[in-house]
């Protein structure tokens, strides 16, 4: 067994997030692509509580939630940091991290739903956008200043699937002119090194999610 | 030398607002408890906290800082030289992080509902809740190794989190005739729970049973009330 595992699933941008962290802080992993339409044994032996991804095994022990996984490879591997060593500017960090956890899932109830319960997803999505653009990015390159860091990658979702997300269901979100910050920072991300070699296609992307909101809508 | 100015925005009946309280006495760190009014904000709140005007918010030489589990971290970051809150070892302190974002996201949400379900749905909410703290009985038996807590022989992160529950969850108990913890599923936790009120950093901040009782059922009236005004 390697010394580190990364279980996740291609789509998926909180797998992403770990596999960044990853490159970034150059550790060596083995990469495990989990089927969750038939989850492992393995999967739920390492995350009974959610049986989710991503999983990231360390020497055998699991870790999940994939912020709590940065925090972990950052205490561990401390080059090239993710999180500011002041304690305040850690704590405005934290506190964006948790905002965009808390908030950034209105997007995918857009991806998920029609109708009624769709529009006001839409509109919390709206919301968490603008507040992002007034009171998080500044006029920093970066939410993390001149270099990658945690907000970024907790953003992610915002920067390469939101776009796939907005032309499954027919419904312009991120409009340029409307958030000009965080539309030039989704240029600025895409474009980092690590983050532009590693990011799942969006053609394929697109073909699995369109094929993803169509059987929720069947089923619905 | 000036004196540290810290200000900690928040309500008694707040779990969350124990929180930083607990914190702060672990580290004998002297503070100004402002109390807001229920019902209204006041202009520090909407200062310190624009983004989601809550409280806790604790306010150190005039920087805010928000979100109670975040305010329990850097309280543990800068009054260094204190008890520790969290672990020292990586990998403990994401066992600790995982267990405290289960109990505000997955767990107490659901002892929110407890208090206006009725009939079936009653019944499977405090079946989640057991479950679910059955699981937490399992963690609580793994992660203190025969210690009185989360944190071993002494408070940390996880007794914090989740022990700021225990006024409501005694509450609930109360006003649904319904045990939640007991002997028989939790008997790890049961313990826990006296120790940890208990407890010098604990036991002024916890707040009455009786009182959240009234509270509670001042709230569930009015979002009955609710309810049947716009049927």
């Amino acid at each position: 067994m390697a010394e580190i595992e990364l279980h996740g699933t291609w789509p998926s941008p909180y797998s992403y997030r770990v596999l960044w962290a990853l490159k970034l802080k150059g550790i060596p992993y083995e990469y495990v692509e989990e089927d969750l339409s038939n989850k492992s044994p393995l999967l739920l032996q390492y995350n009974p509580v959610h049986k989710k991804i991503p999983v990231l095994v360390h020497g055998g022990k699991p870790i999940c939630e994939s912020m709590i996984i940065l925090e972990y490879l950052d205490e561990t591997w401390p080059q090239n940091p993710l999180l500011p060593s002041d304690p305040y500017e850690r704590a405005v960090v934290r506190f964006w991290v948790k905002f965009i956890e808390d908030k950034g899932p209105s997007a995918w109830v857009v991806f998920r739903t029609s109708g009624e319960e769709q529009e006001k997803a839409v509109k919390d999505s709206l919301e968490m956008l603008k507040t992002i653009e007034e009171h998080a990015l500044g006029e920093k390159k970066y939410f993390g200043g001149d270099k990658i860091g945690m907000v970024d990658i907790a953003c992610s979702g915002i920067a390469h699937w939101l776009q796939v997300i907005e032309e499954v269901v027919g419904i312009k979100i991120l409009e340029p002119h409307k958030f000009p910050r965080l539309h030039a920072w989704t240029k600025t991300f895409k474009e980092a090194p690590i983050i532009k070699d590693n990011l799942p296609n969006q053609d394929e992307m697109l073909v699995f999610f369109k094929q993803a909101r169509e059987k929720l809508l069947a089923s619905a | 030398m000036a004196k540290t100015e810290l200000k900690l925005l928040g309500a008694r009946a707040s779990p969350y607002v124990m929180r930083p309280r607990i914190a702060l006495n672990i580290k004998s760190a002297d503070y100004e408890f402002l109390q807001e009014t229920p019902g209204s904000k006041s202009q520090l709140l909407l200062e310190s906290n624009p983004v989601h005007k809550k409280i806790p918010v604790l306010i150190h030489n005039g920087k805010p800082i928000c979100e109670s589990l975040i305010i329990v971290e850097y309280i543990d970051e800068v009054w260094s030289s204190g008890p520790s809150i969290l672990p020292s070892d990586p990998y403990d302190r994401a066992i600790a992080r995982f267990w405290g974002a289960y109990v505000d996201e997955k767990w107490f949400p659901n002892l929110r509902i407890l208090s206006t379900a009725e009939g079936e749905a009653r019944d499977q909410v405090i079946g989640t809740l057991v479950e679910g703290l059955v699981l937490l009985e399992d963690a609580f038996v793994k992660i203190s190794k025969g210690k009185a807590f989360f944190g071993g022989d002494q408070i940390g992160y996880l007794d914090i989190a989740f022990g700021c529950y225990l006024g409501w969850l005694r509450a609930s108990e109360k006003m649904n005739v319904v045990k939640l913890l007991d002997e028989a599923n939790t008997p790890g936790l049961v313990k826990w729970a006296d120790t940890f009120s208990a407890h010098p950093a604990v036991k002024d901040v916890m707040p009455e049973i009786d009182k959240l009782v009234e509270f509670g059922k001042s709230l569930a009236a009015k979002f009955r009330a609710a309810k049947t005004g716009s049927s």
